[in-house]
């Protein structure tokens, strides 16, 4: 799995790689069990801040979308362990939706745009 | 005449050596010639031949100017001729790096011109898949070596602080094997297994050097104490150590190179990784986004710093004070000037270093020869031997003389032995007359 971090972004780095992780996890790129590389491991390669990875794998962590062992390092969480959809993603998405509406789109515009991105993403 | 063809012996090969590594950067290694990333076609192109090919020409003409502007400095006086080959010295560290450096800006041009450069980014891509998680050599390895270093104060205790500083020396180089390497992915395209080979090898390289200083480290010290009272053979021994970690250092350099070349000779085809923009000049790594200080060189085995830090930048700072300092070395140091042996009523000096009680001197002793001794602290130069040394004859001696200026006087304390001269036969002697 790629993962891609732009410096010129206003997301934060930590929320870029949360967000990439969560993506390549709904998306199938990393599968439950797999090993993730270590903090430091990461921040070796990226050249990114090793606090600043450190904050994006326990946000994961919290969110449930990996576990942590001492030993084994931190691994895609199993679907046992799958976290609830967050109030402030429905919101979010309440968000979206009338960006949508507002910019003109139809409810079955919005539909078929979904799929297309389901499609996508592999759902 | 005889320290100096020491001098241009042991400094000659350093033009050499320097054209010889920047010549190799003409060969592609992981898409990068002379500091430039090209893709497979470009590496091919004429324009870029032709200007690689004038590049190894014109630092082939650097070496021999070089070379030709260090004979005059044989038949130089030694001790005035110190500064002369500090200025050489300079240049040839300086001026081999001229024809790299606009090189690496011709091709840059040829590179644009031919829209081969990739658009400037903010953009970090990381292969997840390709991350290494490498295996380190366990400190154990070094162990030994570090006690190797130290064995000879078993038998030898004159020399002790120099068999210390050396087992310091090998802690220190395991310390930079584990944390002067970055372990990061030597990524050239999206071939998975040749980024995976190109990491391991270089970290096998840099591990090999590193254990190779330890154990030379640590065979210099059991040579030394072998060839303690025989100048000749710590002469040999220190040569042969010198040699063997060079020569060894150049092989492991030049093989990690091979191996990248060959590894990477289909390489940039499609897809490629191109670094060029954080290389200044193509030699120096500057990346403000890069939160490390130590970072690989692109080709080779060595590691370099980021300019970007603060520490990087005081790091380059000394660096190049250091260069710029280098014409002015031979003034400080320390020749010896006017060897004198003075009388008071009381006390007798040797030069500026001692100051010697009369009424301490319990036996004094005129030498035709200088008894053969060793340094343990101090100047050793063809005509100044000053400080601590060894001999088998009379144990610790304090010594300041110059070895081609026979007699010597032997001056006996209940502490100390001295052993001084001055440059004037007729001085010493009176002075010997006069304490006897």
């Amino acid at each position: 799995m790629i993962l891609k971090f732009d410096f010129s972004s206003d997301i934060p780095l930590y929320m870029q790689t949360r967000n990439q992780i969560v993506i390549g996890i709904a998306e199938g790129n990393l599968t439950p069990g797999e090993k993730l590389p270590t903090v430091r491991a990461l921040a070796e390669e990226s050249g990114i801040n090793m606090m600043t990875v450190s904050k994006a794998y326990n946000l994961l962590k919290q969110e449930g979308y990996i576990t942590t062992d001492r030993r084994k390092g931190a691994t895609v969480a199993h679907n046992g362990n799958q976290p609830q959809v967050k109030e402030e993603t429905i919101n979010a998405l309440r968000l979206h939706l009338s960006e949508l509406r507002l910019a003109g789109l139809t409810k079955q515009q919005i539909t078929e745009l979904l799929e297309t991105l389901c499609e996508e993403a592999g759902l | 005449m005889i320290g100096n063809t020491v001098l241009w012996l042991s400094l000659i090969w350093l033009p050499l050596l320097l054209c010889f590594m920047l010549r190799n950067e003409s060969k592609f290694k992981k898409n990068i010639a002379v500091g430039v990333t090209f893709p497979f076609e470009g590496r091919r192109h004429p324009d870029v031949l032709a200007r690689l090919e004038r590049f190894k020409k014109q630092e082939l003409w650097v070496c021999v100017g070089l070379v030709l502007l260090a004979l005059p400095c044989l038949f130089l006086n030694f001790v005035n001729g110190f500064t002369v080959w500090f200025i050489w010295l300079f240049l040839c560290v300086v001026v081999p790096y001229i024809p790299y450096v606009l090189c690496n800006r011709d091709l840059k041009h040829i590179k644009e011109a031919n829209g081969w450069k990739r658009d400037l980014n903010t953009e970090i891509t990381v292969d997840m898949s390709v991350i290494p998680d490498l295996k380190w050599l366990s400190p154990w390895a070094f162990v030994p070596a570090v006690i190797l270093a130290i064995l000879p104060m078993l038998w030898d205790r004159d020399f002790s602080l120099m068999y210390m500083l050396d087992a310091i020396f090998v802690i220190l180089f395991w310390l930079s094997y584990r944390y002067l390497f970055r372990s990061k992915a030597e990524k050239v395209d999206d071939n998975v297994e040749v980024t995976q080979a190109l990491t391991r090898m270089r970290q096998n390289q840099w591990g090999k050097m590193w254990l190779l200083c330890a154990y030379a480290m640590a065979a210099l010290n059991i040579g030394i104490s072998v060839t303690k009272y025989n100048h000749m053979g710590m002469i040999i021994v220190t040569v042969i150590f010198g040699v063997v970690l060079t020569a060894a250092a150049i092989y492991i350099e030049m093989r990690t190179r091979k191996l990248q070349e060959k590894l990477t000779a289909d390489s940039g085809k499609g897809y490629y990784i191109d670094d060029d923009d954080k290389w200044l000049g193509g030699i120096v790594y500057y990346n403000p986004n890069d939160s490390r200080l130590v970072i690989n060189d692109r080709v080779g085995t060595n590691s370099g710093v980021n300019l970007a830090k603060p520490m990087g930048k005081v790091l380059y700072a000394l660096i190049v004070i250091l260069l710029l300092t280098i014409p002015f070395w031979g003034l400080f140091i320390d020749f010896g000037g006017d060897l004198t042996l003075e009388m008071t009523d009381s006390q007798l000096l040797i030069s500026d270093e001692y100051t010697v009680e009369r009424n301490e001197i319990l036996q004094v002793t005129l030498l035709e020869e200088l008894p053969a001794i060793t340094r343990i602290f101090g100047t050793g130069l063809p005509e100044y031997l000053a400080g601590d040394f060894s001999s088998k004859e009379y144990g610790k001696l304090k010594v300041c003389l110059d070895p081609t200026s026979p007699p010597f006087v032997l001056i006996k304390t209940p502490d100390t032995v001295y052993l001084a001269g001055t440059r004037d036969q007729a001085v010493t002697e009176e002075i010997y007359n006069a304490l006897k």
